[in-house]
């Protein structure tokens, strides 16, 4: 199964990435995601910028409405995504723990819709 | 000496008594046997939901056969075979194409796995009771679930045990079945370190189980085996 691993980091962590003295938490990010990539479990995967560079579209009517930034005002935000291909959850969350943001902020693992998993999330 | 109406009235009782005597065994079988059958119809395809339809199609086929056919020798293996089918019957009807392939591999790998090992049932309710007890699945919907799928009590029988309506109980296992299957959760037992406390959530399933006997008087008490 496809599996999106999504990070949720505290403000501070997107402020250490650019910040020299915080090697450490960089040498994190970098061993992880070298170890996901190793496994051959990754699909795809990326870090995003902080949420303050994020842009929002909504189209209302016929009117475009464009503000700056995600209108969640949450302690933690999307900071990067893996998506995974393993066989069933537990896995999913093997990976998820290994996450250096796990243990500040947290990890979403959410099933990717594919044509299987449409048939199998409508019947009950 | 028999009257023709004495024999007639004869056959009529041989006949009633075969019927309750087939009535019997199903109920037996459903009492002993549900959580196992469900559990090993769960275990390839993850969909509990479909399996318990299936599960309730092949008692209500034994009660219509039995009677006629007798009942067989292995009352397990033989509502397990017909459930295994209707479950088979339903799949070819509702999925598309594509789709139904990967499925439809699925069960028949069960199916022959089925006739590999047709004299020997296997327990797998342990199994499904630590599915049940998955960190993922919504902490108030994991006890009701073990009684639904390993005792077949359904959600009017259980909610005043849970101090809930029967509508939100049963809103509750829906969702919580949808969830099993969409999300993946493995039917394997939990590795060590996950034991202990899905352990405690298996442990709380079954003193649920002597709850609604309790709590509710047309509550069946729950078969000693199970």
């Amino acid at each position: 199964m496809q599996y999106m691993l999504m990070f949720y980091q505290p403000a501070a962590e997107f402020e250490q990435r650019n910040d020299a003295s915080s090697q450490a938490y960089r040498a994190s990010w970098v061993a992880y995601a070298d170890a996901v990539r190793q496994s051959g479990v990754a699909l795809g995967g990326h870090g995003l910028l902080p949420p303050m560079t994020g842009t929002t579209l909504r189209v209302r009517g016929d009117k475009r409405q464009v503000q700056d930034g995600p209108f969640a005002d949450t302690k933690e935000q999307l900071g990067g995504y893996f998506v995974v291909d393993v066989p069933d959850l537990d896995a999913a969350l093997e990976w998820a723990a290994r996450a250096p943001c796990a243990a500040s902020g947290g990890v979403e693992v959410r099933p990717v819709f594919t044509a299987t998993a449409a048939a199998g999330s409508s019947q009950t | 000496m028999t009257t023709p109406a004495a024999h007639h009235a004869a056959e009529q009782a041989a006949r009633d008594s075969a019927e309750q005597a087939a009535h019997d065994s199903a109920e037996r079988a459903a009492r002993a046997s549900y959580g196992r059958l469900l559990a090993i119809l769960s275990a390839r395809t993850h969909d509990i939901a479909a399996s318990e339809d299936a599960l309730a199609d092949a008692f209500a086929r034994a009660l219509e056969r039995w009677p006629a056919d007798g009942v067989p020798v292995q009352p397990d293996a033989w509502l397990l075979s017909v459930a295994r089918h209707r479950k088979l019957d339903a799949w070819r009807h509702s999925r598309v194409q594509d789709d139904a392939t990967q499925t439809l591999l699925l069960l028949a790998g069960e199916m022959d796995e089925a006739d590999s090992d047709a004299a020997t049932v296997p327990d797998e309710r342990l199994r499904l009771l630590f599915v049940c007890a998955h960190p993922a699945i919504d902490a108030a919907a994991r006890a009701p679930l073990m009684l639904q799928t390993v005792l077949g009590l359904d959600a009017a029988r259980m909610a005043g045990a849970f101090l809930t309506s029967p509508s939100a109980l049963g809103q509750r296992l829906v969702r919580a079945k949808a969830r099993i299957r969409a999300a993946g959760i493995s039917f394997e037992y939990p590795q060590a370190r996950d034991l202990p406390h899905r352990l405690r959530d298996v442990l709380d399933g079954i003193y649920a189980a002597y709850a609604p006997a309790g709590t509710t008087s047309t509550a069946p008490t729950p078969c000693p085996a199970a």
